[in-house]
Parts: structure tokens; sequence; C-alpha cells
């Protein structure tokens, strides 16, 4: 092929790739990487990773960060009072109320002493190994966009999810599992549906993997359904008769290393129906971790609605399936808890009675991600897996109605653990109510969470780009500073 | 421009005859004075640079002068300090360059005696030499067929460039495909369906010597055709039946824009006038249906429904909603029509081409007044006047739905926005496009005009013979679905960041051939297809690899895999269950829950619902949920502009051939299929061969799948042979 003669970052490895897809047919005796292999694009990472493998919580409908982690001794102070922060205020749906202290108490924790409040209590016992960010900006007030910009960099639909770029970077850790798996509240998908985790305009073994534990079929089309004329044994003999034929084909055409590729994908598919079932079987887990996680019986029934034995079930069981999928290589698992916005609630976005939704939500969180970051630690798999706990923008101080929250664009927390991050930490503060961030000119964005977890990983984020339709993307566009603050 | 300006001086004689002489005035300061100032002058008196105090960029900087004091004295050029730098033994301007030439000066002097007329809102920009002009800027430029040595396989002039390169590369050309290879090749490039065992069969026993080109010709002619190559153009132009985002609510009126697409290639609608139709049809063709169905194509990508309906008039949001939503219009119709990226300009200058922040809004302000509504058209069958015919397309018009209001026709006010950002407006910007296309204006003169004249005037500066990027386009494209590549491997970026032209003189040849011919899609196909190059075989060359793996010089045909649509279509095909019922609502392949946020069941299609058997072209596209098995298999997210597929190779494409119900119930029902004929198994396992790969299988492959196919059925060998590489390979 070619060389374009100009020069840029990144054009070696994008020629490598767009060698693979589009050109696959002429690749002659030249011995290169094959599409199915599970190196990434990246043949050496930027920097020393810290961290080899991620999973992001995503709370979908925007979780609270003033009844949760950003304590504010303002709002109790002056709770039930019109609340006035000296400025205009153009909220999403409602007119500013009165200022509202969060419904349950707040207590100090761990040697940071950091203030947690009850609602998640249970998160209490991991805060020194996490690292809090107050000052989290979001560019959008609506969920849509404002989840897009968490889980893709972009506020408008169309690119490629984190997973999707990381597990473009750096490839798999395995060959029996994708690099990227999802794992969607059982009770639906959240704003932007799968387009969450998709892999836009990068090659779509990417894409995240739906794993659905609650699901009849976990996994979309892992197995012939029971009823279906294909047996075990037809299936076997199969592959094998497949396998023949197309090796045959391959070899009146030779130089098309796409036709190996796809002979392989066949092999890959195998292993997957044989590593996936076991992966999932959460019943070869010991009781007292099952307990740990909230799992008292596996038996879940599915409920379209919030209470505390749903999100603690719900979430628990995607935390332990996390960690079981990150422990057999998988490089990145995103957990949602929460579905879409629509009625009875089922997600974060409790406009109508906080109190209501978020106790059930937050305790299901915090029984769940305690638990993972606590197995993590137990098995020596904190110190290379990062832990992102994130969601779309925050809620006012003031309340909706008497017992709701809007939407907050302009101030809401993140925090992160494990891999590289420096625990016991509060970093980027917002202001006294939790409105704003403190300091007004350094706020962080999503741009700056996305730098620092590839940066963990050993990626430099102005580096990891794939050209399209004229523009060099990358997971941050033009944005996007490393947070050493946070750092080990 | 003239005609409608001349209508609008009918009020009255007098009004008439003014405008007249001004339209003169005004021709001949766009015809002769600007690009005579834009390619002497502009370079250093510009709006940025201005050398000595003075821009010549506009009428108000021309009037304001500059250090020197004042350029021009109206009527009187010895008085006028412009004509005195340019003239006499030795001119003081243009600087570093050489003098203008005396009829050059001329031109300048007539115009000032003439009253110095600058028409409002011209704003005047520097030109460049030709060979400074980025590639698909400069003027389309007839090139000379080449002379080859290889004179007995040169078929048309495509294969006289093609081989001329192959020549100066020291390649040749492979050996032509045999008549088995080329049938299957052609059914799947011009159809996207398999040929059908008979048709095979009579094509390799039709002894004229054009049975090729007739085959060529039937294919154009099949109503099939335009149903494959609308796909293509739906990926373009991201066209879903969803609006995406949260809330993704359906658009049940979206289809007839498909279907105007479809027509639209079948009928083999003249370029200019399928570009024309899709941006201003409304204005042009107001009577017709395709006027209006084809504004579907403004409408065809991702709405915010959120941020329209639900956000408050007057917040930051809506704005920003307003202005992303303009900007996904403006990026379509420019990526689509003439390969610019324009959308870089959004927050500052394009850092690669030459297109300013001022170019793009002026962009987003041809389109300030419309919205992606339901709209009303026309047809002839029309049985009830009462529920007219609807189609999501642009709109000025339509109910209004909590805060989302229609405009009325009156646009909304369009800023240059410093960094994109809607808190810092700079100035009102009105009409225009960008201005990087010599002797093409880029501002549009349309103050007090209806609003669909700013897109009128878009749809004409994009089909003006002289605009070289939008012939330059459509060919490419076209080039890229027959070859697997473009002459061009960006076919929606032609800028300095997109791919540089393997073949230049090949592109303008069939540009300028394409845009004085008629600019017929179909005899564009004609001519690529029945080329030596195109029919070629696929076959492997060690010594041309060797120099060219990528096959840029096409010493070779590109084997190509099947996209998501070509394989279920063919599936459904060789099971006999394919239903070719054309037009209309698409069929979902999903169980469907209205709500708040609706939600789309997939695992509740059913592969045996007769609805679902029809082609891939009318399935109902979810934005925020894809169809997980198309998804899979490369078919693009519908809310990115996609100029060329990905192609992956996957293990979850290999589960989802395997194990899809999809799939299993059309091995089952392809088993049926030849079961009904009878025979013995082995007869029934060569038929199914046929049918799925064109071939009978060999002594071997034969064997083996007549072994499996008794110890396991008929339907799981149906299975495999769907499996096969050769079923999604085509060479």
């Amino acid at each position: 092929m070619t060389r374009d003669p100009r020069t840029h970052a990144g054009t070696r490895y994008t020629d490598r790739r767009k060698f693979l897809w589009h050109f696959g047919g002429g690749l002659g005796g030249i011995a290169l990487a094959n599409l199915l292999d599970a190196d990434g694009l990246l043949a050496a990472p930027h920097f020393k990773p810290k961290a080899k493998r991620v999973v992001q919580l995503f709370m979908s409908g925007a979780a609270s960060q003033c009844d949760t982690f950003d304590y504010k001794p303002r709002l109790v102070k002056d709770h039930g009072k019109q609340w006035d922060p000296g400025e205009k205020v153009e909220l999403f749906q409602s007119n500013p109320g009165q200022t509202m202290k969060a419904p349950w108490k707040w207590r100090r924790y761990g040697q940071c002493g950091k203030w947690v409040n009850d609602c998640v209590a249970r998160l209490g016992d991991c805060v020194d190994d996490i690292a809090f960010i107050h000052n989290m900006v979001s560019k959008s007030n609506v969920h849509g966009p404002a989840t897009f910009l968490q889980a893709t960099g972009f506020v408008l639909p169309g690119f490629p999810s984190m997973g999707a770029w990381i597990s473009y970077g750096l490839g798999r850790l395995t060959d029996n599992l994708p690099a990227f798996v999802v794992l969607p509240d059982p009770r639906g998908f959240p704003p932007n549906g799968p387009q969450n985790w998709g892999a836009a305009f990068l090659p779509a073994e990417h894409q995240g993997t739906m794993v659905r534990p609650s699901s009849k079929t976990p996994i979309a089309d892992l197995f012939a359904p029971k009823d279906s004329f294909v047996t075990p044994r037809s299936d076997a003999d199969m592959q094998a008769a497949l396998a023949k034929l197309n090796r045959r084909h391959e070899a009146e055409r030779p130089g098309d290393s796409r036709l190996d590729a796809r002979i392989r994908s066949y092999e890959m598919a195998a292993r997957m129906q044989l590593s996936a079932p076991e992966v999932l079987d959460l019943a070869k887990e010991p009781p007292h971790i099952l307990r740990m996680y909230g799992l008292d019986s596996l038996d879940i029934p599915l409920q379209m609605g919030i209470s505390e034995k749903a999100e603690i079930q719900y979430f628990g069981r995607n935390c332990l399936v996390a960690r079981r999928l990150l422990e057999r290589g998988v490089r990145f698992v995103q957990v949602w808890s929460g579905a879409d916005n629509g009625f009875p609630r089922r997600n974060w976005d409790s406009h109508e009675d906080l109190e209501r939704d978020h106790w059930p939500l937050g305790r299901g969180l915090a029984v769940g991600a305690s638990a993972l970051l606590k197995d993590l630690k137990q098995r020596g798999m904190l110190e290379d897996t990062l832990v992102l706990w994130t969601t779309e923008f925050g809620r006012m101080p003031c309340s909706q109605g008497s017992k709701g929250r809007d939407h907050n664009p302009f101030v809401f927390t993140n925090w992160l653990a494990g891999g590289g991050i420096k625990g016991g930490i509060s970093y980027g503060d917002s202001d006294e109510w939790s409105y704003k961030p403190a300091d007004p000119n350094k706020p962080t964005y999503s741009y700056d969470i996305h730098a620092t977890v590839l940066h963990l990983l050993g990626i430099d984020h102005e580096k990891l780009t794939v050209r399209h339709n004229g523009i060099d993307r990358r997971l941050t566009d033009v944005h996007g500073h490393l947070i050493p603050e946070i750092l080990t | 421009m003239n005609r409608l300006r001349t209508l609008a001086a009918l009020c009255s004689w007098m009004a008439l005859a003014g405008s007249l002489a001004q339209a003169a005035d005004e021709t001949f300061f766009r015809r002769q004075v600007a690009p005579l100032l834009e390619q002497h002058c502009l370079r250093c008196h510009d709006q940025k640079l201005r050398r000595g105090g003075l821009s010549l960029a506009t009428a108000a900087d021309l009037a304001a002068g500059g250090d020197s004091g004042p350029t021009v004295v109206s009527g009187k050029p010895s008085e006028s300090l412009l004509l005195s730098m340019v003239s006499g033994d030795k001119p003081k301007m243009p600087k570093k360059a050489a003098p203008l030439k005396p009829q050059q000066v001329a031109v300048l002097q007539k115009w000032i005696s003439q009253g110095a007329a600058w028409p409002k809102d011209l704003t005047l920009s520097a030109r460049k030499e030709p060979s400074e002009i980025w590639w698909s800027l400069r003027p389309l430029a007839r090139p000379v067929v080449p002379v080859v040595k290889m004179t007995d396989r040169v078929r048309t002039p495509i294969d006289a460039f093609i081989f001329h390169r192959l020549e100066q590369q020291g390649m040749k050309p492979s050996a032509e495909a045999d008549r088995r290879t080329l049938i299957r090749r052609l059914y799947f490039d011009l159809i996207g369906l398999p040929p059908e065992p008979a048709n095979i069969d009579a094509f390799l026993r039709d002894p004229a010597p054009d049975a090729y080109e007739r085959l060529v010709d039937r294919l154009l002619e099949s109503p099939r055709y335009g149903e494959r190559w609308a796909r293509h153009w739906l990926d373009v132009v991201h066209y879903g039946d969803t609006h995406g985002y949260d809330k993704d609510k359906v658009r049940p009126h979206a289809w007839p824009y498909r279907d105007y697409v479809i027509r639209a290639f079948n009928e083999d609608r003249p370029y200019w006038r399928f570009i024309k139709e899709q941006i201003a049809g409304d204005v042009f063709y107001p009577d017709t249906r395709d006027g209006i169905t084809a504004l579907g194509f403004l409408a065809a990508g991702p709405w915010d429904f959120v941020g329209q309906v639900e956000l408050r008039e007057g917040t930051l949001d809506k704005n920003i909603t307003r202005n992303l939503d303009r900007d996904d219009m403006v990026a379509t119709v420019m990526n689509t029509f003439t390969s610019l990226t324009v959308q870089c300009a959004r927050c500052h200058d394009h850092k690669f081409d030459p297109i300013t922040q001022e170019d793009y809004y002026s962009l987003q302000a041809v389109f300030a007044a419309v919205d992606r509504a339901d709209r009303p058209y026309k047809i002839d069958s029309q049985t009830d006047p009462k529920q007219p015919a609807l189609v999501y397309a642009a709109a000025t018009h339509f109910a209004p739905e909590g805060s989302f209001t229609p405009t009325g026709g009156k646009p909304r006010p369009i800023y240059l926005l410093k960094r994109g950002s809607e808190k810092n407006k700079v100035r009102e910007v009105g009409p225009g496009t960008v201005a990087c296309l010599t002797g093409l204006p880029s501002r549009f003169s349309l103050t007090d005009r209806p609003e669909g004249e700013r897109r009128a005037a878009l749809a004409h500066w994009i089909t003006d013979p002289r605009n070289p990027l939008t012939w330059r386009s459509i060919v490419n494209r076209i080039w890229h679905y027959h070859f697997g590549q473009g002459l061009v491997d960006t076919p929606n970026d032609f800028g300095r960041m997109g791919g540089l032209p393997s073949h230049p003189e090949l592109l303008d040849w069939l540009a300028i051939r394409f845009r004085d011919g008629g600019q017929s899609i179909k005899q564009l196909h004609r001519l690529i297809v029945t080329s030596s190059t195109y029919r070629q075989v696929s076959r492997h060359n060690t010594d041309h690899a060797q120099s060219d793996a990528g096959n840029r010089f096409l010493w070779r045909m590109n084997r190509r895999r099947l996209d998501a649509e070509s394989i279920r279509d063919a599936v459904l095909a060789v099971s006999g269950k394919l239903d070719l019922k054309m037009y209309g609502p698409g069929f979902r392949t999903f169980g469907f829950l209205d709500d708040h946020s609706p939600h789309y069941k997939y695992e509740e299609y059913n592969p045996d619902d007769p609805a679902g058997q029809r082609r891939s072209i009318y399935r109902f596209v979810v934005r925020s949920a894809p169809d997980p098995f198309m998804e899979t298999l490369d078919c693009p997210d519908p809310s990115l502009r996609v100029e060329k597929r990905n192609e992956s190779l996957t293990a979850l494409q290999a589960l989802a051939l395997l194990n899809d119900k999809f799939m299993l119930r059309m091995a089952e029902h392809l088993a049926a299929r030849v079961e009904k004929k009878g025979g013995e198994l082995p007869n029934q396992v060569a038929a199914t061969h046929l049918l799925a790969l064109g071939r009978e299988p060999t002594a071997e492959e034969g064997r083996l799948l007549i072994d499996y196919a008794h110890k396991h059925g008929l339907a799981n060998a149906c299975r495999l042979i769907l499996n096969t590489n050769e079923f999604s390979f085509v060479d």
C-alpha cells in the first residue's frame, strides 16, 4: 500500500489498523499481525502502566453528590430556608426551592476522616483506598448528552465508549472472553441505550459485549436455542467440517489474511462458549463471598421499580460478575446502576422524592461497590485494577417540589480507587453548597478523568487517535489534563 | 441569483430599470473585479492582515480606507489611490509580485468610473495560484486519456488511466475473471443479492459478445438496484427511524425519505436534481412528491428530543441544542455533497483546510429557519385529503410540541461564536458557504428574502458546474462502492486530513464526464463495471503485493466481504423466503414498548414473521438500541455519517451467524426448499451448495457435506454452508 508521505502522530498505528480492516486481501508473504491477535494497537505503552484493567461503575440518572460523598454543613445549617447563591440559576425543570440537607446523617470514616452519608455508609470502610473528586462539571444539563460525555467523551452520539478505546489501544488479556464487557441494570438500558458502549468508528470487535446475568440468554447468540435443530454433537462436528471447508477455500486464495482471521474467529467463538458460562456461574462462589455482595440467594426476581432489596441484589450481582470477568482477563467492565428515566423510577433521577429513591439506590451501590473493592483487595487485584465511580451530573443543593432535587451540571462527584490511585484523599472542592466548584476556574471535566484513566493504563491520551471524517479523534477530544494529585 | 433578483424587481418598471442597472454592475464586479482583487490584493489586504491598515474584503472596508486615506473615489479613477498604486511604470502594488496587466488595470478603472459598486454582504478573500491550491479545490481540468501498451485489454478510458499507472509502476493487470465469478460479483455489487442458479446458467451459456454488458443493463434496470444503492446513500446521510439520544422516540414518518432515495436511484435522477431536491426541493419543486419527501435528507440525523421539547425557551442548553442540531444539517450537506469537513470550523477556523468560522456560521445561517418535523406532501393517489401523507423532513411549519415550536419561516439569528460557545456571541452572520473555491461567491445576498432561498442558493452553489468538489465527490463515492476503496480513500474528506487521490487524472476525467454527460449515476456504473479493470480476478500476486499490498493501483480486483444487509438479504434469498415487496413503513426486528424512554426488545423478534422477510433496506433502524445481529456484522451506528463501513471479523460475528435465531430458521427453510424438490441427499446437498454459493461442490467438498448431512440432517448442513467463508466473501 502506498504510504502517505505526510507524517502524523498516530499515523503508523492508524495505517496498521487500516491495513488490516480494508486491505486484508493483499498481504502476500508479509508476516503481519492478524486481526484476531490479542495485542492492541499500541506495540508498547506510552508509560509504564500502573493498572491493567478497569471497572467503571456508572450511576444512571444522576446520583446526588450532596447526599452521598460531598458533605456541606451549610446545607444542614440553612435547611428549609430559601436557597440563594447570589446569582440567577437556570435549572432543568424547576426554579430553585429551599435549601435541603441530606435526609440522613453524616459520619466520618477511615484514617482520612472522610465524611460519608449513611445512605452509602458501607463505603465508609473503603475511603482510605478512594480518591474523591468533588469539582466535576458537565457540559450538558440533559441526561442523554451528559451520559454520552461521561461514557464517550462527547455530548453527541456517534463516538466510541471509553472501554472501546481501551480495547482498541491495549487489546485483550485473554483469548476466551471479549476485552470490553457491559453489565446493564436488569431493568433496562440507561439514556442513549447501548450507544453508550458502542465502538462507533472503531472496529466492531471493540464494542462492549453485553452480559445480562439475569436473562435466560446472558450473552446473545452464545449458543443455539435449546429447542432448535442444533445439538452439541452437530455443533461440534460442524465446527470441524467448517474449518476444513474454509481452509480449502483459503488455500485457493493465498495472501488474504481475512480468510484466516475469520477461521480463527470461529475458534475463538468456541472458546468463548466454554469460558463464558463458567464466569457467570455464581453458585461456584463460597457463601461468605455471596453474602459480602449482599446475595443471600441467587434466585433474584425482576421488578421494574426501586426497592432496597432489588438494588442490593442487582448491583451486588453485577459487581460480583464484574470481579469474575476481571479475574479471567476482561480488560474493561462497565457496571450500570439504574436504567432509563421512566416511571416508576428505576434510576437515580430523583426529581420527585430523593429520600424514597436515593436511600435504596445508595444502599445497593454501597453494598456492591464496597464488596467489590474489598474483594479485589483481598485477592491482590486492587493494585492493578482501576475502579471508577461516575454519573452523568449531580443534583442541586435546593429542593425541587419539596422532596426532590433537580439536575446540577455545575458540580458533581466522581471517585477512583485501585491501580495507581492515592487513597484517602478528596481533590477539587465544591463550594459551600455543593453547587459549583469552589474554584470556578479549575473545574474537573470527564476529559481529565479519561486522561487519567488512560495514563494509568500506560496510554498518553493525546496519542491514542483514529482519523475519522477528517479529524484525528481521541477519547478526550481536544481537552483533558492528567490529575497528578490523585496518583500514587 | 439574478433570476431571484429580477423577480423581486417586477413590482414596478421603474424599479425594474434601476434594478437591472444595479444587477449589471454587480455582475461586472463579481465576474471581473472581485477575482482580480482576490488574486492580487487580498493576500495582504484581508480582514486578518490589513496591511497598511487596509482591507479590501467588504464594501465597508473599502469605504473605510487605509492608513494612506481613502482608497477609491467613486466615479473618479484618476483621484483613486487604488488605481495609482497599481498603475504607472513601476507600480507600488502588488508588492513582491508581477504588476497587473493593462487590461486588469482597465477593469479597475471601469469599475471605479461606474461608481465602484460592491454587492451588499459580499466578502472577498484571498485567492491563490492554482499550484498553491489544495488538489480538491482546484478547478476541474480535462485530462488527456493516456496511451498504454496493453491496448488489447483496454475497454474503456478507465482502463487506459489504470493501466497507464500500472505500467509506470512496472505492474500488470490481472487476468479477467471467469463468468461464474463475474456474475456473482455483479449481482452483489449492483443489486446486493446472489444470482439464482438459473441466472448463472443463462449467463454461462449466453454466446452473445455483449452478454456481460446486457447483464449489467438488466441489473441496473432491476428495482433491486435502487434498494441496494439507496442503502449506501443512507449510510452517508445517517438515516434512522428513531431520534436517538435519551428518550429515543420513533419517527413514524421517516421512511418516505428512504423510499424517495430508492426511487431516485431506480429512476436514475440526474445528480443535480437529486441534490436540489434534498436541500431545497420545496423551493425548486414545491408541487411534487419528491420535492418534499427528499427534504428528509436534512432531517435524517439524530435529534435531541429532551433538548428540543423539554428544555425551556431562552435557556443556554436550548441554544446549544439548536446549535448542534444545525451543525448536524450543515455537516451532513457539506460532507455528503462536497466532501468538506466544515464542522471542524465550529469552534475555531479549520486547522487544516481553508474554512473559516465565518464560513461555517454562514452555513448554519442557511438552515436557520428549519427544524426537523413531520411535513405533509402530496401523492397522486391521495385517498383522504384530511389525512395528508407525512414525511419527517426539514420544516418551518408544524404543530408545536412542548417548547419545540416552528419558526414559521423566520430565520433564527445566527452568530459567530467564539470557541463555539453559545455564551460568546461575536457577531451576527448571514447565509453563505465556504469561500475557498475559485470564482464561486461565498456569501448569499438574500436580505428579507424567504428562508427557502437560502437553501436554494446553497444548492445552486453545490450544483454549479464550476464547483469541482461536487463532481469529484460523487464519482469517488460511486467508485468506492464498486471497488471497496475510493480513488480517494476518505470519501467524506477531501481536505488535508483526508487521503490523496491514487489516480488524480482519472478522478477528474470521471468528474467532468459525469458533470457534462447528463449526470447519470447509472451511466457511471456502466462505465465502471464494464471496464477491464473491474473484471479482473481478485487473485493474489506476490510480486505486486510487495510494492502495493493495499492494491491502490488496482492490479487486481478487491475481494469483498459482504456487509450486514447483503448477508441478511442473501440468507433470505437462498432460503426462498425473501419478500420483494417494496416501499412503505419499515419492518421491526424488535418488540416495542412505548414509554417515557421507549424500549426496543430484540429478543422478541420472530424470524418467521413474514413482515421481517423483506430486504434489509426496509428495516426499521433504531438509533439508541441497534439491532444486535446487524451491528455485530458491522452495520454502522446510524448516528454516524458513514463514508465507508468498517470490516471486522470477530468471535461475536461467528456466534451470531452460527446461533442467531434468524440464521437457524433460515437454514431450516433452505433445507425445506431443497427437500421439496425431492431427490437423494447427495443431490440435495449439491443443490444447496449451488443456491448458496453459486457453484456445485467439488467431489471432496461433496463427500464432507454429504457425510455431515447424513449424520445431522440437511438443516444442519445448511447452517454449515451459510457459515462458510465463501458465503461471506465475494471474489
